[in-house]
């Protein structure tokens, strides 16, 4: 682990926000708690893909992303549960939210990021922008792509394979 | 370029801060300080962030007592339990007791299940039984009396975590080790390694299975108690592994009454 990256302090200031993370991706609360340990562990692990110019909490997202969506496709026979994700995103319905994560799963990482940054966290497309690290234009373009792919796939419409890249 | 529809909704009022930075305003350095400045003076007269940060404080607050950090590839001690004083202190007592233990052979277990695979040999647990003074090894299938003590051990080959859990014959869950703990515990590589406290057995009769759980990366208790639901069929005999990703080795004892 390189000197700079102190993951304890990264925990201290971070778990909550990337436990939350874990819970709107995996609706469970015990795998969400399961999950965020290890991606503080794989931050242990990993350390040195730490960039120390970058933000810690976009580098902690990524993580957190790759687990739960990981873990998603393990537990695909086991579908998210409606209810605890409902008290992850007050006010979202919670068969939209699980429509939406689906769609994820078929995403690349990049777009991942994007989507959940804006759809699940709600930042605008600048603070999406600085979060991800890619220029506005970018994050447009892929939340563009993504939507239509969405409203497409949820509108019941035909079908594309590979979703949104 | 304009503002893509929000497939989930507009849940954030115009003008306030996203959660992500309500939750970090909650922690010394998780903003800026001139960002953490200004989410708190706009909570401050804003009702509806004012009730998202407290709703958000109380959270943070169940979520460090329930979620210790543990480290196992830096070879440090969980430094975030805030047990961990009292529980090193309970620790030292116990393994002068365990040091005795060590002197009788280890009984068998039943064979070990799981996915997980470790260099090496492969993970062993044993228990030893102290009853009036006399120690014994213990064995999968014996007949134990309440109140007997038992103490655990363990070789395994590599650091790891291990959680040790009793289920009774009403399927209900104990974590025997480590006790009061939320998740596993790091254990070191080593042969015959007694666990720092032992379990006196209640008077809760019939048979009872306990798994010695050795996995990669920690468990929580609260996903063991979860397994064990799962996997409950509605005896102990038939209850042989868990749907875990670990290392499984199970005894089952039978509990009768002390004459």
């Amino acid at each position: 682990m390189p000197a700079g990256l102190d993951v304890e302090e990264l925990y201290r200031r971070y778990g909550q926000v990337v436990f939350r993370r874990c819970r709107v991706l995996l609706g469970k609360e015990d795998q969400a708690m399961d999950a965020m340990q290890d991606v503080f562990i794989r931050a242990i692990r990993y350390g040195r893909s730490f960039q120390a110019e970058r933000r810690p909490l976009p580098w902690l997202f990524q993580i957190a992303n790759r687990v739960c969506f990981d873990r998603r496709r393990r537990m695909q026979r086991e579908p998210v549960c409606e209810t605890e994700s409902l008290a992850a995103l007050p006010g979202v319905d919670p068969e939209r939210l699980a429509e939406v994560l689906r769609l994820l799963d078929g995403c690349d990482r990049l777009t991942r990021e994007i989507a959940l940054a804006y759809h699940v966290e709600e930042m605008s497309m600048e603070e999406v922008a600085e979060h991800v690290g890619r220029s506005r234009k970018t994050v447009g373009k892929r939340l563009a792509r993504f939507g239509a792919y969405a409203r497409e796939r949820l509108g019941g419409r035909g079908a594309k394979e590979g979703g949104a890249r | 370029m304009s503002e893509p529809e929000r497939l989930l909704g507009t849940r954030r009022h115009p003008g306030c801060p996203t959660e992500i930075a309500l939750a970090l305003s909650l922690t010394d350095g998780g903003l800026a300080a001139s960002e953490r400045r200004a989410v708190r003076e706009h909570a401050e007269g804003c009702a509806h962030c004012s009730q998202r940060l407290f709703d958000l404080e109380r959270e943070r607050q169940q979520l460090h007592h329930e979620l210790p950090v543990l480290e196992l590839e830096t070879g440090r001690q969980p430094s975030m339990l805030r047990w961990w004083p009292a529980l090193a202190a309970a620790c030292a007592c116990m393994l002068l007791l365990a040091g005795v233990w060590m002197l009788w052979p280890a009984g068998p277990a039943e064979p070990a299940t799981g996915s997980v695979r470790f260099k090496g040999c492969t993970p062993r647990a044993s228990f030893r039984v102290e009853r009036q003074g006399r120690v014994f090894a213990g064995r999968s299938g014996m007949r134990l009396l309440a109140g007997d003590r038992i103490c655990f051990a363990y070789s395994i080959s590599e650091d790891a975590y291990l959680l040790v859990v009793n289920v009774d014959g009403q399927g209900r869950p104990s974590i025997y080790y480590p006790a009061g703990a939320a998740c596993s515990a790091a254990i070191r590589a080593g042969e015959e390694v007694f666990l720092p406290i032992s379990t006196r057995l209640d008077d809760y009769l019939g048979p009872e299975r306990i798994f010695a759980l050795f996995s990669r990366r920690l468990l929580t208790c609260a996903a063991v108690e979860a397994a064990v639901r799962r996997a409950w069929a509605g005896s102990v005999e038939d209850l042989e592994t868990l749907p875990l990703d670990a290392f499984q080795q199970s005894f089952l004892i039978i509990k009768v009454a002390a004459e």
